[in-house]
């Protein structure tokens, strides 16, 4: 975390709203604050709780970064303030941690200003957590703010969303974002990244030179040599057995989206992997358009089976197998 | 930073600011304290976010300065040097020296500025009473107070002011308890607060049974109390306290007095036999006459019968015996009263000559 980070160009109307309502004392207790990943949700919020926090703020509404409560936020030792998330090895947002949010807010401000808790990503929060926190939100004292970080609001359930404010981030626009990533990395293929990240630019800045798109591009070879019969599904599930499961789903989420546009439009004006065109062009010409569809299923069961306790190599293997024999059927 | 101390001078805050400080914590500098130096004394702060202790002691001081150092590790070392050692503490860089005769010690700090410490607390308003007052308060009232119950408002002492008298009430929704003390000051204007269970626990630990003042400072989110060489403040509930007058039962005709000792004691035996979960013991009373009977799942009985003072009907009613236990040693005096209406209201116990703490307990149905 940074002293005072700019509010990011895409969140300016959203933070100039907060900011007034700040001001005129009129901030809501709960705010949802939702939006794709990688669109910076999680800096927003922080942002927003060192302004309320922040004893003399500027101009524009962004903390100082000098005063007592800044230094203390930034050292993370705010007693006023409270980031909570998953535990080490832990998926979930646990109800000893909400309840630890309740008991802080219902004690009265150390520093005598705001209290702030932000709970990221909200939507970890299981059953009795969830309902753990419905008593702080229904109750709250004066001067709470609860910033409730989530890409998945869909999954809060609906007691918890009803009494929160939502504020929807969107996904900026192509130009927007490319103006944004060219500043902050004038090298890169700046397209390619925004086009991989779902034009989500932090996404896209955290995907240039990194392991990431590293193990996209194994990711992209070893499905093109499944799809070509050169390799076995078992060894592939063998071989992405260890990396980032989520990430490693989410690539062949895009590449089987694309070959679903392909197949669909012909010349599609946008794909999510635009330098795999050639190959995708290819493939898509070799399989049914319903072969593709029960793909997307399997896949989209992968997905939620890793919020569960199955394990990475069956799941991995259950999405690879039919493919093989899709290829072999031929 | 650059002071000198006696380790006897040092010890004794030294051991109740660290009290505060809790043990396993998961961010390094509140597992710290805060040591400043200026002129000629130094300050030790501890915190665990809801209650700060900051204790002062004077001593010779070459270089003021302010930093934090682990609390656990100077506590150790401070209480394993020899008696009369001289310590001297030297903060270089990001090093703590510590020098004591042929002992070396190097601690790791962290900078003061990240240290959560309490300044200013804001509307404030003061007040002084006994030491030993105010202790008598806490302790009279303290274990009816709730333990993380959802009603974050009972986990807490309520301290009300009423004109010259100060009240403290606790409830944890089956029993409360309330003790009232006339200070010689005005405090003027009413006000209730909620001190948490924590700081009450602390004072608990720190006030002692004297004549010596304590300044009480009331902030719109702080209570702050200043003994002496010590300042003690702790964060407040934000909630309301339930309106407890009407708790209080009124019009309970059947008044039982009995001698304090003689019906604990009665109580702790049946006790034994009561159902271990709910605790229930029923009371008959009869002319003069009280019994106590209790029964548990495994069918034992006790039964126990004691003289009191008792003129009216025949009253059957059961209660949790250890909050009957709890009330009655609180109270002060060889006589205890408990006024009772019928099997299903609450019951006030008093000390006879209308004490200064009330206690009432919730009947149950057994």
């Amino acid at each position: 975390m940074t002293a005072t980070s700019e509010i990011l160009p895409w969140h300016r109307q959203h933070w100039q709203r907060s900011i007034e309502r700040l001001r005129a004392g009129r901030l809501p207790h709960a705010l949802l604050v939702t939006g794709p990943v990688g669109i910076g949700k999680s800096v927003l919020a922080d942002q927003l709780a060192r302004a309320v926090l922040c004893r003399a703020p500027l101009d524009d509404g962004r903390a100082c970064g000098q005063c007592q409560a800044c230094s203390l936020y930034q050292a993370g030792s705010h007693p006023d303030a409270m980031w909570v998330g998953p535990e080490d090895g832990s998926k979930v947002l646990k109800v000893e941690q909400i309840r630890a949010v309740s008991s802080r807010m219902s004690t009265t401000s150390q520093l005598g200003g705001h209290r702030v808790a932000v709970l990221i990503p909200a939507e970890r929060m299981n059953a009795a957590a969830a309902n753990g926190l419905l008593k702080t939100l229904e109750e709250p004292g004066a001067d709470i703010l609860l910033l409730l970080v989530s890409a998945q609001p869909g999954l809060l359930p609906a007691t918890v969303r009803s009494r929160c404010q939502r504020m929807a981030l969107t996904v900026p626009s192509a130009d927007e974002a490319e103006a944004w990533l060219r500043q902050r990395s004038p090298q890169a293929d700046v397209g390619l990244l925004l086009a991989l990240a779902d034009g989500a630019p932090l996404a896209a800045a955290a995907l240039e030179g990194s392991a990431g798109l590293e193990w996209r591009r194994t990711v992209v070879e070893d499905w093109l040599s499944l799809l070509d019969g050169d390799a076995e599904p078992a060894a592939i599930a063998q071989r992405w057995h260890g990396q980032d499961l989520a990430a490693t789903l989410g690539w062949l989420m895009r590449l089987l989206v694309d070959l679903i546009r392909l197949k669909c439009a012909g010349q599609p004006p946008r794909l999510a992997n635009p330098d795999q065109r050639e190959h995708l062009q290819r493939q898509a010409g070799r399989v049914h358009l319903a072969e593709l569809y029960g793909h997307l299923q399997r896949l989209q069961e992968a997905v939620r089976l890793t919020r569960t306790q199955v394990s990475a190599q069956a799941i991995l293997e259950q999405v690879l197998i039919p493919w093989r024999l899709g290829a072999s059927g031929r | 930073m650059k002071f000198k101390v006696q380790r006897e001078n040092l010890l004794k805050p030294l051991q109740l600011v660290s009290g505060v400080v809790e043990r396993r914590q998961t961010l390094p500098v509140l597992s710290n304290l805060l040591l400043s130096a200026e002129a000629d004394k130094i300050s030790l702060t501890g915190t665990d976010l809801e209650v700060e202790l900051v204790a002062e002691l004077k001593t010779s001081v070459d270089e003021a300065g302010e930093i934090t150092i682990p609390a656990r590790k100077l506590l150790d070392i401070c209480r394993t040097l020899p008696e009369g050692a001289q310590l001297e503490i030297v903060v270089t860089g990001d090093k703590a020296q510590l020098k004591s005769g042929r002992s070396r010690f190097s601690l790791s700090t962290l900078p003061a500025s990240e240290f959560p410490s309490v300044d200013e607390i804001h509307g404030m308003r003061q007040f002084e009473i006994g030491q030993g007052e105010l202790r008598r308060l806490i302790e009279r009232t303290h274990f009816c107070m709730a333990q993380q119950d959802v009603r974050y408002y009972l986990n807490g002492l309520m301290f009300e002011i009423e004109g010259q008298s100060l009240r403290s009430v606790a409830t944890d929704g089956h029993r409360l308890a309330m003790s009232d003390l006339v200070t010689s000051a005005d405090v003027g204007e009413n006000q209730q607060v909620i001190v948490p269970r924590k700081g009450i626990q602390e004072l608990a630990r720190l006030l002692v049974d004297d004549d010596e003042r304590v300044q009480i400072h009331l902030g719109n989110n702080h209570i702050r109390l200043q003994l002496p060489g010590l300042r003690f403040t702790s964060k407040l509930i934000d909630g309301r306290f339930p309106d407890y007058q009407r708790v209080l039962p009124k019009g309970g005709n059947k008044l039982l007095t009995a001698e304090c000792a003689q019906l604990k004691q009665a109580l702790i035996r049946t006790s034994i036999l009561s159902n271990e979960k709910y605790r229930g013991v029923r009371l008959q009373l009869d002319n003069g006459r009280l019994r106590i009977l209790a029964h548990n799942p495994e069918q034992e009985e006790a039964e126990e019968e004691l003289e009191v003072e008792y003129q009216g009907d025949e009253l059957e009613i059961g209660f949790n015996v250890t909050y009957l236990l709890d009330a009655i040693n609180a109270i002060v005096g060889d006589k205890v009263t408990i006024s009772l209406s019928d099997a299903n209201s609450s019951c006030l116990i008093q000390e006879p000559a209308e004490g200064s703490s009330k206690y009432v307990v919730m009947p149950m149905r057994l």
